[in-house]
């Protein structure tokens, strides 16, 4: 139902994403959905004269992420957001908050994901 | 009647602060200071700064990281102060009482002494709630007083 | 030379939202600016996946009050796609009419913050008056004055009269008038050019880098805007995007007043066009499993809906990006640069909702 889907792999995501900068796509935003299973599917969502064009990233829980917004810097709230709410490990974001961006400091828990893992101290050291 | 009390009671002055509101009933605060409901009539002015606040306009419910904002506004205001819980979601939580990251109404936070229902509260409602506050100001203040004396 | 870090916010008499912003100031100059947002953070996505999914509507449309309409018109509309309902023309002409009188008091409340932000309080006092007209609309035709729940699944839930149409008229003529009156005291103005003009500048080359979005964009001169994709009714009406080239706080204002004029434009052509019929069709079942985006535009941007549903009357998943949330990244470039006087200033112009931004 969605137009221009391309399912891609974690490696291609940022040679892809910088394809897709270089051909005058706008980032318009990420979204995030927990397949119940272990893995969650992480889709960005791209614009250019009014079409879009989708990529598709199927990653296990826990698995590391590359951040994108060194390629595109608006991308830096919606990977905070993601890594705070489903507790990806996404990587290198530009100004990370150590996943206390929305949610207050005692919160630890991943609100979105279906199955909860408490983990001790969310996304990691603080930088 | 003295002047300090008098003034308090023909010109309350008032400062809102928005919680978790959708901004429905920010918006609808701040009509009630334009032309057509135009508080200011009643001597009701806002102001920014909770050390001149008599009255505390919250509108939305208190969510973890928004309450200790609450409470620190709550404490720098001068007694006798009076809070007005303004739409669903203050006075209860509303639509959002089961979401995660929302702690009910804001009563949970701050001792509130007026509720004025509504999704989103009208602004005839949250004038008559302001005016009923101007009621409860005065109450305090004779409490205020009266514990001085003794 | 050493630095002082100002906090601006959360409470702060310009913004009726908390919003805090943490300016790091050599001087009056700010050197470094960093957002710290979740105030308002509520886990209203969550939420929806709880509810049924015709529930949904009058959850979407509290995202923000400001723009509940078009919350629920994008959300109505994923979800149509989803189960395949064609809704009537009528619906449709509809929900543009009342999708533009929000458009209107969105942009009309927000030339009189901005005029309130620069401190002249008779304007901002003269444009809410004009707004109350569009309100008294809105209490008129849906019976409430800010979340008016107009759209529903397969149509809208109230249908416009003749008379009532006839009423909207001479109402937005009215506006109209009264708007043309204060035009030039925010376009020419003396003291108010100097506020505006030349202050925070957005140029095109950095709207395409910080994928701005809305009147944003459009004032650094992108002719972006969603409506001329023809969603709803929009392609059966004539309009162009209102554009500005300087991208500075004058070009937005210049933009967001046109869009008054454009969206009472727009209302009078759906006027004269809408055709009769029935405003609602019957919907049945529960949208089956897969996944669709749906995109509005909204007075501050484009808003963008990703619902999954799994065949049962929950979605799985209902994500939503509010243009608040694309446009902080150019607020956090722009801020560099300029002077603290002029900070309240340049946030008001990027129009910001933090009840969208946070959900």
């Amino acid at each position: 139902m969605i137009e221009n889907l391309v399912e891609i792999t974690c490696d291609q995501l940022l040679g892809e994403i910088s394809k897709a900068k270089l051909e005058g796509y706008r980032f318009v935003t990420a979204s995030c959905a927990d397949n119940g299973d272990d893995t969650i599917d992480i889709i960005y969502h791209f614009d250019k004269d009014y079409g879009m064009r989708n990529y598709k990233v199927n990653v296990k829980k826990g698995e590391e992420v590359p951040s994108i917004s060194k390629i595109i810097f608006s991308a830096l709230l919606v990977e905070n957001e993601m890594k705070e709410l489903f507790g990806l490990n996404i990587t290198g974001i530009v100004v990370d908050y150590g996943g206390h961006m929305l949610l207050s400091e005692e919160e630890l828990g991943s609100p979105f994901l279906r199955q909860q893992i408490t983990i001790e101290q969310r996304g990691g050291k603080k930088e | 009647m003295g002047i300090i009390s008098k003034s308090r009671k023909k010109s309350p002055w008032v400062m809102h602060y928005d919680c978790t509101s959708c901004n429905g009933c920010d918006i609808e605060v701040l009509a009630c200071l334009t032309p057509l409901y135009d508080a200011e009539r009643l001597g009701i002015i806002n102001v920014g700064n909770p050390k001149h606040a008599d009255i505390l306009l919250v509108t939305g419910s208190a969510n973890k990281r928004n309450a200790h904002v609450l409470k620190n506004i709550y404490n720098q205001m001068p007694d006798p102060k009076v809070v007005v819980a303004i739409g669903a979601c203050a006075c209860t939580g509303g639509i959002f009482k089961e979401c995660y990251n929302v702690m009910g109404g804001v009563e949970n936070v701050i001792p509130v002494d007026v509720f004025v229902p509504g999704c989103c509260a009208r602004p005839e409602a949250i004038i008559d709630g302001i005016v009923q506050g101007i009621g409860k100001l005065d109450e305090k203040a004779d409490a205020m007083k009266a514990g001085s004396k003794a | 030379m050493s630095s002082t870090v100002i906090p601006f916010g959360p409470q702060h008499p310009v913004l009726p939202e908390p919003l805090h912003i943490k300016l790091v100031m050599e001087d009056e100059n700010i050197v470094d600016a960093i957002p710290a947002i979740g105030y308002v953070h509520r886990g209203l996505e969550k939420l929806t996946e709880t509810k049924e999914f015709t529930q949904n509507v009058f959850v979407v449309e509290r995202v923000c009050g400001i723009c509940s309409v078009m919350h629920a018109m994008a959300y109505c509309q994923g979800i149509e796609e989803l189960m395949n309902i064609e809704i009537s023309d009528r619906a449709k002409f509809l929900r543009v009419i009342w999708a533009e009188l929000h458009r209107m008091h969105s942009h009309l409340l927000w030339l009189g913050l901005l005029a309130d932000a620069f401190g002249f309080e008779s304007l901002f006092m003269q444009v809410w008056r004009d707004r109350e007209k569009v309100m008294d609309i809105m209490e008129e035709t849906a019976g409430a004055r800010v979340v008016i729940s107009a759209n529903t699944i397969g149509g809208t839930r109230r249908d416009l009269s003749k008379e009532q149409m006839v009423k909207i008229n001479v109402t937005i003529d009215e506006i109209k008038k009264d708007l043309q009156q204060v035009e030039a005291v925010f376009l020419n103005n003396y003291t108010v050019k100097h506020r505006l003009v030349g202050r925070g500048i957005l140029s095109k080359a950095d709207a395409i880098e910080l994928c701005a979005v809305g009147p944003m964009a459009r004032a650094a001169g992108i002719p972006m805007d969603l409506r001329t994709t023809g969603y709803s009714a929009y392609g059966q009406l004539d309009f162009e995007p209102v554009t500005h080239p300087d991208g500075d706080n004058y070009a937005r204002t210049y933009v967001r007043l046109y869009e008054v004029y454009q969206s009472i434009d727009l209302i009078k052509q759906a006027i004269a066009k809408i055709p009769e019929g029935e405003h609602v069709v019957p919907v049945k079942g529960n949208p089956p499993k897969g996944e669709v985006i749906s995109r509005v535009e909204q007075p501050r941007g484009e808003v963008l809906y990703y619902l999954r549903a799994n065949g049962t009357k929950n979605l799985e998943r209902l994500r939503l990006r509010t243009p608040t949330f694309a446009n902080i990244p150019s607020l956090i470039k722009m801020l560099p640069g300029s002077q603290l006087s002029d900070v309240p200033l340049l946030i008001l112009t990027i129009d910001p909702c933090i009840s969208c931004t946070e959900r």
